[in-house]
């Protein structure tokens, strides 16, 4: 009788332990959403903090988080101790961005010399995951002082306009100059990185170059291309008025230049200078961004010194000035393609055919506009509802 | 001795989660406890055990029953459409053998239309699990399918009675406008039932419920999709929706069900008498991207249910009857990628049904039954920052008059009123953002919002003499919510109507 009773009790253990698997019955989480304050922890990994102040964490830093999932941003000041705290948000996968810039004085101290313009900041993939059942205070490290670049990519418009069908001719990219002095664009080089994610092709994880198909370069023989300060340049896919085969594109015929691919059935506005062609592929008619996901940088080195490699190319992420990635859908972090210490980030979420463009958020520093440029594409841009070709709404020309 | 072997196993099944058996769509059903419904006081209808497939009152006919049912109005929640549209074209049957075996299917094709639809993709959107999916339009969405169920009882060992429920339903839905999303559902529900003749008034019965619910929705880029934006909408709450720009999506929704259910039926003469306690569990997983899945969400619901009703007879002109009946419960749901809660919510629900019914004469029979609730809701949306609770008490009382004219058609009319009032109102909204204000805080408006209820019901049984038995059916509900401007609510008509031929064809 009492082995039965045994064998009875034990099988009900064995019944209620297994159901719980067979079922896939989940336990009630005991954290609840938005219960806690979220903490993360600034410290510097390039020696300048403890160099100048004896102590390696960031204080008075503006750290910005934005949420993957519902692009919802914070701008938060870190504390004396370097934390930053961040009561009533969500838990999520969040992008960040933490510059902290340099005054003259502490670069003296660090240098020797008073210079400005230069930023501590994080590089590498800027994401801490935060949740409500973790009491950890998260880390951030800066790791990467760094002299601001005087050119950034402005804008990019990609996805083609709407209501004219499968019309993708107006895209282009824009160049701003936010140093105070004019710079000569002569030779440099635009290019995009090559991938494809969704074979099994991305490179996002090389040390030290981006992989590229599509090589560009500004013509002129070192001073024919100036651009001034608070200018904005654009290069087109086709420098014409868009508007004559889709109403509701632009006028791209009066722009700075023009992508004019002489191997192939181009369009060639004589009117607006051709960038030069250094490497596209044969197939391709025009030059052709992805319509929803790609990423461009701004290069500066000699096209002789790229180096090929199988059937593309390489550039050194320390020639680069400025780059951005886009991406069709903001939430799928796995497809991202550039390096973080390029772009930590980024922009778009973006749909074919509707006239939306990337634009880089303008800020206002010591009374005038520059970009943003924290090398977080993610904060850095905003998306619009129709592309401003060589126009900024803050910022005018 | 064998009484050991049954106490632990009835204590296993009184904790098991479980819930009532399936009931068939029914439109004749207005009464809970007097008129057609007073033969209705056992299991098979209370509980919803198979095993006493006896006792149900219909009839050995074949019957094949056409229904439409219309319900429009503003007085609704902001993901309620506008407008509901359900028509069925229904076959059932039943036929009895050798006094022991019974079998019973029904086999319907349904089409469920939802005009003006706020951007949900979701069917059941009702369920409680605040994981939605849908889009940035409002449209038209219909659901084309079919439903069978087949039932099957037999006494053996003599005082043994078992049997089984299968359900099976099947629909495709197409929303008809841009980016016109579809979804397959598949919904299987099976209970087994048991029942256990203690003497020939008494018995004891149990029976487990099985919920297999699937839902797949999929959003793909059709022609018209290329030219236009399509703005994805997924929630987790009241609150804070991811809002993403993509043209593809797709998601599939696993929602598995399990109850036990634990009865007592008493009948003679005069009196029938069912009581039964129970309970259960619901789980929804939810994954997006079919080709590589993300996990979008988790939540369950646990339920307790029990209770008891009553019919008595007394003399040969009063009928009673009574229901008494509690439901318990609670759901939760955890963050797709953390163990965190999202939200908690628990409600309690008590429903009390009186009806007194007088047959004047063989012609003549009227009846008054009155049915009041009492719910107490509480919910916590800690992912939104959105607290309510409130208490609703609901009394419905409801006349109804039956006459026989004539042979050849016996009518019955039935007029109701509703009042629902709600107290204890507490709602608390923590830095909701704009979406919410102007979308669904409607929802809690909603539920906390008085209202007045209409009802009137009419049938006819003709005899024609030959082809059958026809009955004729109509159910007008009308709900008046215009005492209270300030929540813009004013009001949500239904329309029922059915027609049903009943022919021996065995």
């Amino acid at each position: 009788m009492k082995k039965i009773k045994l064998f009875a009790v034990l099988g009900l253990i064995i019944i209620c332990v297994s159901c719980n698997n067979i079922l896939d019955i989940q336990d009630k989480p005991i954290a609840t959403e938005k219960s806690v304050d979220f903490k993360v922890l600034l410290k510097d990994k390039t020696g300048s903090m403890m160099k100048i102040y004896g102590d390696d964490v960031v204080s008075n830093v503006e750290v910005i988080l934005k949420s993957i999932s519902l692009g919802t941003k914070y701008v938060v000041m870190s504390d004396e101790n370097g934390v930053v705290t961040l009561p009533d948000v969500i838990s999520d996968i969040y992008l960040v961005s933490a510059i902290r810039y340099m005054t003259e004085d502490e670069m003296e101290i660090l240098t020797g010399e008073r210079r400005d313009f230069y930023k501590l900041m994080n590089s590498g993939l800027g994401v801490v995951d935060l949740s409500a059942d973790s009491k950890d205070t998260a880390e951030v490290y800066l790791d990467n002082l760094l002299l601001e670049s005087p050119l950034v990519i402005s804008e990019i418009y990609a996805c083609g306009p709407p209501g004219s069908g499968l019309y993708f001719h107006d895209k282009y990219v824009e160049i701003f100059n936010q140093s105070d002095s004019t710079i000569y664009l002569d030779g440099l080089i635009i290019a995009d990185v090559w991938s494809n994610p969704s074979i099994g092709i991305n490179f996002i994880d090389d040390p030290e170059y981006i992989h590229t198909k599509r090589v560009w370069k500004f013509p002129g023989n070192g001073k024919d291309n100036p651009i001034e300060p608070q200018q904005f340049v654009v290069c087109a896919e086709d420098a014409i008025d868009h508007r004559v085969n889709a109403p509701n594109s632009i006028n791209l015929s009066s722009v700075s230049f023009e992508f004019y691919k002489d191997d192939a059935p181009d369009i060639d506005n004589p009117n607006v200078p051709n960038m030069i062609k250094i490497h596209s592929p044969s197939t391709e008619v025009d030059w052709l961004i992805g319509g929803r996901r790609g990423a461009l940088v701004i290069v500066q080195m000699d096209e002789d010194s790229i180096k090929t490699y199988d059937n593309h190319f390489l550039i050194p992420y320390k020639n680069i000035l400025d780059g951005a990635e886009y991406v069709a859908d903001l939430t799928d972090y796995d497809y991202k393609i550039m390096n973080p210490r390029i772009d930590a980030g980024f922009t778009g979420g973006i749909s074919f055919y509707t006239g939306k463009s990337m634009e880089r958020i303008p800020v206002l520093r010591n009374g005038k506009y520059i970009l943003k440029d924290d090398d977080n594409s993610s904060l850095d841009f905003k998306v619009i509802d129709h592309p401003t070709p060589e126009f900024h709404y803050e910022i005018g020309n | 001795m064998k009484y050991r072997f049954y106490i632990p196993l009835i204590t296993a099944l009184l904790i098991t989660p479980f819930c009532n058996g399936q009931d068939i769509y029914n439109p004749y059903n207005h009464f809970k406890t007097i008129f057609e419904s007073g033969t209705k006081a056992n299991p098979y209808y209370l509980s919803g055990n198979p095993a006493y497939l006896r006792y149900d009152g219909r009839d050995e006919l074949l019957s094949t029953q056409g229904m439409f049912n219309n319900t429009t109005g503003d007085f609704k929640n902001f993901f309620d459409p506008g407008t509901e549209r359900n028509y069925d074209l229904a076959f059932s049957g039943k036929k009895i053998l050798d006094s022991t075996q019974i079998f019973k299917g029904y086999f319907a094709i349904q089409k469920l239309e939802r005009i003006s639809w706020n951007w949900l993709a979701v069917k059941n959107y009702n369920s409680g699990s605040p994981f939605m999916l849908g889009d940035s339009t409002t449209g038209d969405t219909r659901y084309n399918g079919i439903f069978m169920n087949a039932q099957y009882s037999a006494r053996i060992f003599n005082r043994l009675l078992t049997g089984f429920s299968i359900s099976y339903y099947v629909d495709e839905g197409l929303k008809e406008i841009a980016p016109r999303p579809t979804s397959d559902h598949r919904d299987i529900d099976v209970t087994a039932g048991f029942g256990y003749l203690l003497n020939n008034n008494l018995s004891l019965g149990f029976s487990l419920r099985v919920l297999d619910l699937n839902e797949k929705i999929s959003y793909e880029e059709d022609e018209e999709a290329v030219y236009s934006e399509t703005i994805l909408l997924k929630f987790r709450g009241y609150d804070l929706p991811q809002i993403i720009s993509k043209k593809t999506e797709s998601r599939i929704s696993y929602h598995n069900g399990y109850y036990g259910n634990f009865d007592i039926f008493y009948h003679d003469e005069n009196i029938s008498a069912s009581v039964f306690a129970g309970g259960g569990f619901e789980q929804i997983t939810l994954k997006d991207n079919i080709t590589n899945p993300d996990p979008e969400g988790y939540w369950r619901k646990t339920s307790f249910t029990g209770g008891l009703q009553v019919s008595y007879t007394f003399g040969r002109q009063w009928n009673t009857g009574a229901i008494y009946k509690f439901t318990r419960e609670e759901s939760w749901a955890k963050h797709p990628l953390y163990e965190v809660l999202l939200d908690d919510q628990n409600n309690n629900l008590h429903e009390i049904v009186l009806g007194l019914q007088y047959t004047a004469s063989e012609k003549l029979s009227m009846g008054l039954e009155v049915a009041s609730s009492l719910s107490n809701v509480n919910y916590d949306d800690y992912y939104s920052g959105v607290f309510y609770k409130n208490e609703n008490f609901t009394i419905a009382p409801l006349l109804g008059i039956s006459y026989v004219w004539s042979d050849f058609i016996k009518t019955h009319v039935a007029l109701g009123y509703t009042n629902s009032s709600n107290n204890n109102i507490e709602v608390l909204d923590n830095n909701t953002s704009l979406f919410y204000e102007v979308t669904r805080s409607v929802d809690i408006r909603y539920l906390i919002t008085d209202y007045t209820g209409k009802n009137l019901y009419l049938k006819a049984e003709i005899n024609p003499g030959f082809l059958g038995l026809i009955n004729i059916y109509i159910a007008y509900r009308e709900i008046d919510a215009t005492e209270n401007p300030a929540h813009k609510f004013h009001d949500r008509t239904e329309i029922q109507t059915a027609i049903e031929l009943k022919i021996k064809a065995y």
